[in-house]
């Protein structure tokens, strides 16, 4: 485990990263639920470019996928993909005042203002499309 | 003196005499102004010398007494006793560098990564002095400064499993001074720095959990410093596609 040091030659001890590293804060927990969030949303679009898939094979068939998608299982599995792109949609909106820079003329953006706006234009972009699917 | 007492269990590892570290306690006297500085000075002029930590200002300045404290990266000088008390308290060295002796870490490596992002002001023709300073506007400044209070003390490595994974990332506090420069209206190193920062080793190897700027004693927020450099090379990118013609 003892590394010797090239430049001065000395030893080192170099501890190694426990492969439950994540587990010991909330923060990198959380983090981990986000990594992890993202092949809940992978499994959505795949499952979506197959529904548009199926568009192609006729009406019978896409009818009956649809339905094969109202089992427990399927309502599970995009239960827990919402609440997942939802956690991971708001992880990023959160930090978008920090990152994100606006300047109109010598006047900044403060950070505040920056995400309020991207959480506002979030909601509305939403519910459009929810109008223009759901009515 | 009071005459409580406070548990104290440090990392020691003196490779001379062993290959792993191991622990040992001491009974240090509890002060409510006391800060773990105190107590490990303490121990080392009243208990044991032969106890080797780094430490200086004593002011949250130098950035040298960075260890781990009770599993957290921070700076032993800013550190109350009184915060721990009457638990006992354990003190480890950086986590994710390398141990030289007990609370001792290694940051040559660290040190070569900060100097390969030219932590300086790079001018491609310095101006004669008799023609004056290179004047900054208060918005100028303010576009910077936050990321030029970095004192280099290493939490945000120690925070990072990034690096603590792959020591090849650069890390935080280094693409945070990078980043510093880039965005100082007097520097003209952003094509030099940015081969650097925004290679395989740089900010794509960050995976933005965050936790370098929530350790940060200075809020110099690095995290968000990568991400920003994330966005700008980005943009930089489509615009050299986009129109190869202009400004590289």
């Amino acid at each position: 485990m003892n590394q010797p040091h090239n430049e001065y030659q000395y030893d080192t001890y170099k501890p190694k990263m426990s492969p439950t590293w994540w587990l010991k804060s909330r923060r990198y927990f959380m983090f981990m639920m986000r990594e992890l969030s993202s092949v809940f949303v992978a499994g959505f679009v795949l499952l979506l470019l197959y529904q548009i898939f199926l568009l192609t094979k006729g009406p019978e068939v896409y009818a009956s996928f649809q339905r094969s998608l109202m089992t427990p299982k399927f309502i599970a599995f995009y239960s827990v993909a919402f609440v997942f792109s939802v956690y991971h949609t708001f992880t990023w909106l959160g930090v978008v005042g920090r990152i994100q820079i606006v300047r109109i003329g010598s006047y900044t953006m403060p950070p505040k203002i920056m995400t309020a706006s991207t959480f506002v234009g979030f909601f509305f972009v939403s519910a459009v499309i929810g109008y223009i699917f759901l009515r | 003196m009071s005459d409580k007492t406070i548990k104290i269990r440090v990392t020691r590892f003196r490779p001379e005499e062993e290959d792993e570290p191991t622990e040992q306690v001491y009974d240090v006297p509890y002060q409510d102004d006391w800060v773990v500085l105190d107590a490990l000075n303490y121990i080392k002029d009243q208990v044991d010398g032969t106890l080797s930590y780094r430490w200086s200002c004593r002011m949250g300045v130098c950035g040298s007494c960075g260890m781990m404290i009770n599993g957290a990266p921070k700076l032993t000088c800013a550190t109350f006793l009184k915060d721990y008390y009457p638990k006992e308290i354990v003190i480890q060295p950086l986590a994710n560098f390398p141990i030289i002796r007990d609370l001792v870490v290694d940051v040559d490596d660290f040190m070569a990564k900060l100097k390969a992002v030219k932590p300086w002001i790079i001018r491609e023709e310095q101006k004669p002095v008799e023609e004056g300073e290179y004047l900054q506007s208060p918005q100028e400044l303010k576009d910077y400064k936050q990321f030029s209070q970095c004192i280099n003390c290493l939490l945000c490595y120690s925070a990072c499993p990034v690096y603590g994974l792959e020591d090849v990332f650069i890390g935080p506090a280094a693409l945070a001074l990078a980043h510093r420069y880039n965005m100082d209206s007097r520097d003209e190193g952003y094509a030099q720095r940015t081969v650097i920062a925004a290679s395989s080793e740089g900010i794509w190897e960050c995976t933005f959990i965050g936790e370098c700027s929530v350790v940060c004693p200075k809020h110099v927020d690095p995290a968000a410093a990568i991400q920003r450099t994330k966005v700008e090379t980005t943009n930089n990118w489509y615009k050299s596609f986009l129109m190869p013609w202009g400004d590289k």
